[in-house]
């Protein structure tokens, strides 16, 4: 596409067109579940989403790299042989109303998994789905996109880009196949006029302005982890205050680390990945017995390292953090991104 | 609703999670950021709740002896002969004969219908939960005293707190949700002062570590009570001053081993605190003269600056519903809601609405009952690995004529048993929880149980049919509806209540008064009647050492729920399959005595030896060894379980033993 195409859609068409969707894929949006947290979840009904929200406390990891997942499953087939079955999710899938740090989230992700040997089975959920994202207007206290170059909104990565303009929705189309959603949705979308395309400009730019107070310092912290000046000391206090929980792995749009079970009963088995933790005590540990980072101080540097050096960074693009701010709330020690880049940049706890 | 709100079955904090559901399958767990007590955090047991649900291990379908093996059974034939059984040997020798265990990990709904079913179609009062041990029953069963194994504070109240101590607990192993709020108020400013011959990992943020020998622990309670005492005028007729008047620093530095200096600097402390609180757990209650420890702690706040409304004591249990199974009835003497089963009138209302004649006789503790009763019915219970004699509790079971196990897992109880009844796991059922706090919060349904599995309350209304006394109940919901009814301290709590909010605390006061409750109240005791002598054991050049037994040391990588969950089991470090005991030892111990990480010992007690694999640890304090409780089987013969002579109640005290390599 020569010119990126924008739309209006109304408030009450979104709605239908929505329920359009929701026809015709698995649509994944921000719902309020029981008690009132909002999580990215399926959607039965257009009502369901929930448009208003801030953050929602799961990424979308969740759907294309779900927390426990089958991955293959065996039959004895005859005396000898074994029956192999891989499992792979073929679901279309249509994610509404994302985040653009998640969606930046998800991006990173693809660069992880499409890196060879590629990963099959999230590569098969990612050519199944579409993203939509919803631009931010409103800073939520613990987010900080703006320092992670993930939002508050995107110029690339989705198929379509929403932003709520007083009565209506601009809908920036980003690829072919958000195009192809707009064509299919026959006279819901309307031509963008250019006063519609310019208050978006002008929110964007006021909207980053007020971003701009929610910081993480991430350059200093990368040029210290970069080369090693980190003292010890430092890494041992960090890892006095993490209590291995591992919900920060969790929640965090870019973590990936998994390890693989397998189960069996009389004849046939499956196998399967789950979620693990870099900041585990297991998580290094070889059959052996030996654990080349049995020390949790190990384990912490490991994990910002990972995150935070120009080593990553450069084969991955990006730093590992789209600025979620999900691992402040999560954390059950206090190691979250911006109080970690922070006590680095300061050199003290 | 494919996230469904639901609360954590591993420890007593109550964290709130969802489920994460795909048609009726569990992909996974997210932490809820609005609930009170998880606050959008979990710890790894939490975040790997879904997976003990989904473990490739999980009974299926009932299980019958035939012979020597337990073999697949139908429900009918299994039920069938349940309740044959156990008609016949309540015919035969009365219903006093047959014990009830229930669970601190079943809902309140199923305690209270498994309860009932004792007493009503049963006949006997010989209920009870063997986990019932970690919070002192023995001081629990006396009105005046069960304020102290009863979390009288909230966990909110560590956040406002200004003076924390860690009284023999390590919350980072045991209560996750408590140890983030200590972590914060340390890093708020907020003195943390350890006491433990093990320091924890939030040993690390304190800025008092305080190491009595093992077994001097009252000592050292009643010697910071005489320093915070001594800075306050004494009122008229004050026993407690009395009763410490003798602790002097010195004098608790030669009973403890605590230098006089830290007694001073945490003893005035203690004093100068308008807040002061005081965590404490099993290692406390289940420690040689547990009861008086508690006593001499209870008056914490009295010896500081605080008012009357602040509560001091924080205890925390182990169970996600130790709290509930107590609530419920599921007690030797008490009916639900501690309603004694001695008192004529509420047996007269109970008996009233269950339709039977109730037992008076109080029943037998769950020690008590092993081995005395002909038949015992367990549900989610585990006597073996919750009672500290082990050999006694199985050759008990095996003297058993007939044993019934409803479980999830084939725990070492069910291994014995004659039926096996496979039961729901915390996503496959509707019910509540009563966490620590006495919050009283929802399960949630998400999935279906495996194979033939069913709901336990289920099971059981089944069963009380067979044994004639038909049970009518639709859901959980409504069972919860009749426990309102009987039991004021439950009076206001609805399903539709705790779906409008994150549960509901039962309160100490207001509307249900804490008499009424039988807690505290007039009589309540302040401070131990006396202090004696501490009940370490004296070392010698021959036993030069003092082993004691942690509780809260690998107790999580020894549970059912962590074993069968995949991920979690490896998180714990329970994948490394069979080893020697782990022992415990201090770096400098370790030196002088040319020992390494793996060296294998010999451990020598006046009452036996045994073979461990050393552990050098910057957490133990020299002169003491460290063994965890779950290991209290394999090192019996050194640690031999004995009574609390105070209470009756089973404990391991501390033995002085001598390390050597073999
Ligand atoms: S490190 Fe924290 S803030 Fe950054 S992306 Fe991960 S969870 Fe979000
Ligand atoms: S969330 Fe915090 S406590 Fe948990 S593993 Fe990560 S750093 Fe450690
Ligand atoms: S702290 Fe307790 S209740 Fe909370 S997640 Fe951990 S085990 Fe569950």
């Amino acid at each position: 596409m020569s010119q990126p195409a924008a739309y209006v859609i109304t408030r009450p068409r979104l709605a239908e067109w929505v329920g359009k969707l929701i026809g015709r894929a698995q649509v994944i949006a921000p719902r309020r579940a029981q008690g009132g947290d909002v999580a990215y979840d399926i959607v039965e009904t257009p009502d369901q989403v929930a448009w208003d929200y801030s953050t929602s406390i799961n990424p979308l990891k969740r759907f294309l790299f779900p927390q426990g997942d089958e991955l293959l499953r065996w039959q004895r087939a005859g005396d000898d042989g074994l029956q192999l079955e891989p499992t792979y999710d073929e679901t279309d899938r249509i994610f509404l109303a994302v985040r653009s740090c998640d969606l930046s989230g998800v991006l990173f992700l693809d660069r992880v998994f499409s890196r060879e040997p590629e990963d099959v089975y999230y590569m098969t959920r990612r050519q199944h789905s579409t993203l939509i994202s919803l631009t931010c207007s409103e800073p939520v206290e613990d987010c900080f996109c703006v320092c992670a170059d993930a939002g508050p909104f995107l110029e690339t990565g989705f198929d379509l880009q929403l932003t709520a303009l007083s009565d209506d929705y601009l809908v920036e189309v980003g690829t072919e196949k958000g195009q192809e959603l707009i064509n299919q949705a026959e006279g819901l979308f309307a031509p963008a006029p250019d006063e519609l395309i310019q208050a978006r400009r002008d929110l964007e730019k006021e909207v980053e302005a007020r971003f701009a107070e929610h910081k993480s310092y991430f350059a200093a912290a990368l040029r210290k982890v970069t080369f090693d000046r980190v003292p010890d000391e430092l890494w041992e206090e960090m890892a006095d205050r993490c209590l291995e929980c591992g919900g920060c792995s969790f929640v965090c749009p870019t973590c990936t680390c998994f390890l693989t079970a397998d189960w069996q009963s009389e004849g046939e088995g499956h196998r399967d990945r789950l979620w693990d933790s870099c900041l585990y005590s297991c998580y290094t540990l070889e059959a052996s017995g030996h654990n080349p980072r049995a020390q949790r101080r190990d384990r912490v540097k490991a994990r910002f390292f990972h995150k935070l050096s120009y080593q990553f960074a450069k084969e991955l693009e990006t730093h590992g953090c789209v600025g979620c701010g999900r691992c402040i709330a999560t954390c059950l020690g206090s190691n979250d991104m911006p109080t970690v880049t922070a006590r680095i940049r300061r050199g003290a706890i | 609703m494919p996230h469904v709100l639901t609360t954590c079955p591993y420890c007593g904090c109550g964290c709130g999670l969802y489920l994460q559901v795909e048609g009726r399958r569990l992909l996974g767990t997210t932490a809820s950021a609005g609930h009170p007590v998880g606050q959008g955090r979990l710890c790894a047991k939490g975040w790997h709740a879904h997976e003990l649900a989904t473990s490739g291990t999980r009974l299926r379908t009932p299980l019958v002896r035939r012979g020597s093996s337990l073999q697949q059974a139908s429900w009918e034939e299994a039920l069938s002969l349940v309740g044959e059984r156990l008609t016949a040997i309540k015919a035969e020798s009365g219903g006093a004969a047959i014990g009830v265990l229930a669970s601190a990990r079943a809902t309140n709904e199923e305690n209270y219908l498994l309860a009932k079913l004792a007493r009503s179609a049963l006949g006997t009062n010989n209920v009870d939960f063997s986990a019932r041990l970690d919070a002192l029953p023995g001081l629990f069963d006396l009105p005046k005293y069960r304020h102290l194994s009863l979390c009288t504070a909230g966990l909110d109240d560590i956040a406002a707190a200004d003076l924390v101590f860690l009284w023999q607990t390590d919350p980072v192993e045991e209560h996750p949700a408590a140890a983030a709020r200590v972590l914060r108020a340390a890093e708020a400013g907020v003195p943390v002062v350890e006491v433990t011959a093990r320091r924890g990992q939030l040993g690390e943020l304190a800025q008092i570590s305080l190491a009595p020998r093992p077994g001097s622990e009252l000592q050292l309670a009643a010697g910071l009570l005489h320093v915070a005492l001594s800075k306050t005028e004494p009122a008229e007729g004050d026993s407690l001053a009395a009763t410490v008047a003798n602790c002097t620093p010195d004098q608790t530095e030669a009973a403890t081993d605590v230098p006089a200096s830290d007694v001073i600097r945490a003893g005035e402390a203690l004093a100068a605190a308008d807040k002061p609180l005081v965590i404490y757990t099993r290692g406390a209650s289940l420690g040689p003269q547990g009861a008086d420890t508690l006593m001499a702690l209870s008056a914490f706040g009295k010896a500081s600056e605080a008012d009357d409304s602040w509560c001091s004591l924080l205890w925390l249990s182990s169970y996600c519903n130790f709290q509930g199974a107590r609530d419920m009835g599921v007690l030797p003497y008490f009916l639900a809601g501690y309603q004694p089963v001695s008192e004529e009138t509420t047996r007269a209302k109970f008996a009233e609405a269950w339709g039977a004649a109730l037992p008076s006789e109080a029943g037998l503790p769950s020690w008590e009952m092993l081995g005395r009763v002909r038949a015992l019915f367990v549900m989610g219970d585990d006597p073996v690995s919750s009672l500290p004699d082990v050999a006694a509790t199985r050759q008990a079971l095996g003297n058993t004529d007939f044993l019934v196990v409803q479980d999830i897992f084939l725990t070492p109880t069910a291994e014995m048993a004659h039926v096996v009844l496979p039961g729901a796991s915390f996503a496959e059922k509707d019910g509540t929880f009563t966490n620590t706090e006495r919050r009283v919060q929802r399960v949630r349904r998400a999935a279906d149980p495996p194979g033939e599995a069913r709901a336990d309350w289920e099971i059981i209304c089944d069963l009380s049919g067979r044994l004639g006394r038909p049970m009518d109940y639709a859901s959980p919901a409504q069972v919860m509806a009749e426990i309102a009814e009987l039991v004021p301290i439950y009076s206001e709590i609805s399903y539709q209540r705790l779906d409008e909010d994150w549960g509901v605390r039962w309160s100490l006061d207001g509307a249900v008064s804490a008499e009424r409750a039988g807690f505290g109240g007039e009589g309540e005791e302040e401070g131990p009647a006396s202090v004696s002598q501490p009940a370490a054991p004296t070392v010698d050049e021959e036993y030069p050492f003092v082993l004691v037994a942690d509780h809260s040391l690998g107790a999580w990588a020894a549970d059912k729920l962590v074993v069968n969950a995949v991920g979690l089991r490896r998180q714990q470090g329970a994948d490394r399959g069979e080893q020697l005991p782990e022992l415990w030892m201090s770096r400098a111990d370790c030196q002088k005595g040319e020992l390494r990480e793996g060296t294998r010992v010999r451990v020598r007690a006046r009452t036996g030896e045994m073979d461990a694999a050393v552990h050098v640890s910057d957490a133990v304090h020299a002169g003491a060894v460290v063994l965890s409780a779950v290991m209290r089987e394999a090192a019996a013969s050194v640690l031999p379980p004995g009574a609390d002579s105070e209470t009756g109640v089973p404990v391991l005290r501390p033995v002085a033993v001598s390390v050597e390599k073999v």
